[in-house]
């Protein structure tokens, strides 16, 4: 954490803000990446992330760090993502249902990771993207997620196990 | 001891600089600070538009004066007289002896 860059991209220092995005770009980009689509929807968001960042940095209090600030932007932004994808998903679901089953495909044997992540819900993706694939805290997950921090912990167990359950690992 | 899931995780192909994508953010940012700047002064415009369009028929009186382009032009000097009187005033401190 920079308290003394934060306070200048805060007072309107261009360079400033620059340097906060050269920091963080890989963070928020890795986290939003475990939970979009794809990588191109992922680096739009986390562009969208950073735009946003700008518009409210009066917002960033001083003790917490720019890393929690935008990566909580950046949560928001991809919520609102799925559930335009999940609205543009029913929508061709009318369409799909009419297509014979033959065309439809077959449940593969084993899941991949991504596949596996896939299957977890959105929260608790988030949750072990922070916190088993990254190295952030619970808190700080709860603080980004703006989940309690039981929530947290407890989507961090049950999304372990399964994916362990799901991947064929030990716990 | 190692966690067996965290090693499943590799870690994903985001360098730890990008300048293309650090441009990108960059240059989003510019598009939407002059974005808000235009909106601004769109909005400033409107409002002395605005204001003048309902002041004038209030002010009728005043602006048939005969003499109101002398008043103008005075008023008009102020501002200049100003500018020119603070110009001045720095560079006499600036050429001040120590």
């Amino acid at each position: 954490m920079n308290p003394t860059r934060n306070a200048q991209a805060r007072d309107g220092s261009e360079a400033a803000f620059a340097s906060l995005v050269a920091a963080h770009q890989q963070a928020v980009r890795q986290f939003l990446r475990r939970l979009a689509a794809n990588p191109a929807d992922a680096d739009d968001l986390a562009q969208e992330a950073f735009v946003t960042a700008w518009e409210q940095i009066d917002r960033l209090k001083p003790g917490v760090s720019f890393r929690t600030f935008v990566c909580g932007i950046a949560w928001k932004k991809a919520q609102n993502d799925r559930r335009r994808v999940r609205r543009a998903e029913s929508r061709d679901g009318a369409w799909l249902s009419l297509r014979s089953e033959a065309e439809t495909p077959t449940h593969e044997t084993r899941l991949s990771l991504d596949k596996a992540m896939q299957s977890l819900p959105l929260d608790m993706r988030a949750v072990i993207s922070l916190c088993v694939a990254e190295d952030y805290s619970h808190a700080e997950a709860a603080r980004i997620l703006g989940l309690p921090l039981g929530t947290v912990k407890s989507h961090s167990q049950r999304g372990r196990a399964r994916l362990c359950e799901l991947l064929g690992v030990e716990p | 001891m190692s966690d067996p899931l965290r090693l499943m995780f590799a870690p994903t192909n985001v360098p730890a600089r990008d300048m293309a994508f650090e441009l990108r953010v960059l240059e989003a940012v510019e598009r939407r600070r002059f974005r808000k700047q235009m909106a601004l002064y769109l909005m400033v415009a409107m409002a002395i538009l605005g204001g003048s369009v309902f002041l004038t028929p209030l002010l009728g009186s005043v602006l048939t004066l005969p003499a109101l382009p002398v008043f103008l032009s005075v008023i008009g000097v102020l501002p200049g007289l100003f500018i020119a009187g603070r110009q001045i005033l720095s560079s006499s401190k600036l050429r001040r002896p120590t």
